[in-house]
């Protein structure tokens, strides 16, 4: 059981403030640029970024894939064995409350216009991440939103996919069911149960990374994203 | 040397920066922060080889940190003899001066009881509770078995309480 001085520095934490300095990232990579990591990194981090290249659908080199995964920061998309079961969207179990949601995840979701007032909100346990949905015809349609200044990451596994592009700017489709597992801050992606999605469009507003699930094509998908502005 | 690799790590190294600042601030390496954090992400580059993907990489990278914060004090202790003990800034120095923080005097308060914690302990407390760490990862951060975080925690927490209490009181009777 947390007592006072437990609870009250808990509290504490959300009041620090240790600024990043402007130019250590730039002092970081120029001393690593100079450099060579050893090689299993190198392989790490390929299966990492390159899960496109390995599915054989975007075939360019490696530096170019990994700037495509640096536009959707906090997923990473894999190659894995196509999926033959289907998968069953769950819906966001809150009541849709959005300005609660704004408040205990700290941003204003994002709602698309062409799916109208979601019908159930849920803000994950560690408050990065938000999700709405909505019963369709087509079943449900669930809509994940998290900075992508903050892990978790959504790490997937898939056998397809292809860029796009979502109001002229750069997006992710997974046409196909494939693997999500969510790994949370600082975790690793083991012992996390995985599930199956539905296709997913992913694309980016502003400083949000969204992650659109359900039974879509790519452009009603694409309609649906280009909604939020 | 593709330059794939390094875009790559220059996103662990945005990602991860603002937590490994923290976490020098709060093991106390004072004005030597940023130095402590770009010798820390370099050489976590460097050993990127004896990293196993597996595991959790914020905690690897945070040890790292602590072993760097480690080395910069022991070195300025070295350049300026004792004096050096006296020159760390307050913890209370890390406090948002921007945001309207609710109870500032009794958050410095307690930042300052942490302070004046003795290292072992101020290290694990800052660790769960400032740095949001569970038990496991402090252990790994810390270089110490998990059993000597948790004694190390309960001992902490034990005098901050007596310490705290003991300055309420003397509010009390000022």
């Amino acid at each position: 059981m947390p007592d006072a001085v437990e609870q009250r520095l808990s509290a504490l934490a959300a009041d620090l403030q240790v600024p990043v300095p402007d130019g250590l990232e730039r002092a970081v990579m120029d001393r690593v640029a100079a450099t060579r990591p050893r090689r299993r990194w190198r392989r790490w981090l390929a299966g990492l970024v390159a899960g496109l290249v390995g599915a054989g659908v975007v075939a360019s080199p490696v530096g170019a894939e990994i700037r495509g995964w640096l536009g959707l920061p906090g997923v990473s998309v894999t190659s894995g064995d196509p999926v033959t079961e289907t998968p069953t969207v769950p819906p966001a179990p809150g009541s849709p409350d959005l300005q609660r949601a704004e408040r205990i995840a700290g941003f204003t979701p994002v709602v698309p216009a062409e799916l109208g007032a979601p019908d159930g909100v849920e803000v994950s346990a560690d408050r990065l991440v938000v999700s709405l949905s909505w019963a369709t015809e087509d079943g449900t349609v669930r809509l994940d939103e998290l900075r992508g200044d903050v892990e978790p990451l959504f790490w997937k596994t898939a056998d397809r996919a292809q860029h796009v592009l979502v109001s002229g700017a750069e997006a992710l489709w997974l046409p196909t069911a494939h693997r999500v597992t969510v790994v949370p801050d600082g975790g690793s992606v083991r012992d996390l149960p995985s599930r199956l999605a539905a296709p997913t469009l992913l694309w980016l507003d502003g400083d949000l990374t969204l992650r659109l699930e359900g039974d879509l094509d790519l452009a009603a998908a694409t309609r649906i994203a280009e909604s939020t502005g | 040397m593709r330059a794939g690799d390094t875009d790559a790590y220059a996103v662990l190294v945005r990602r991860h920066a603002p937590v490994a600042m923290r976490t020098a601030a709060l093991l106390g390496a004072g004005s030597d922060a940023e130095d402590v954090v770009q010798e820390a992400l370099v050489k976590a580059y460097r050993s990127l080889g004896s990293f196993r993907a597996d595991r959790p990489f914020r905690p690897w990278l945070l040890r790292i940190v602590a072993n760097e914060t480690r080395n910069a004090h022991r070195s300025a202790v070295r350049r300026a003899g004792r004096e050096a003990r006296g020159t760390r800034p307050p913890l209370t120095d890390l406090l948002d001066p921007s945001a309207e923080v609710v109870d500032r005097e009794d958050r410095e308060r307690l930042l300052a009881a942490v302070g004046r914690l003795p290292d072992k302990l101020s290290h694990v407390v800052a660790c769960r509770y400032l740095l949001e760490l569970d038990e496991a990862a402090t252990a790994v951060v810390l270089g110490v078995p998990r059993g000597t975080v948790k004694s190390r925690l309960s001992r902490g927490l034990a005098r901050l309480r007596d310490d705290l209490a003991a300055t309420i009181e003397e509010v009390g009777h000022a």
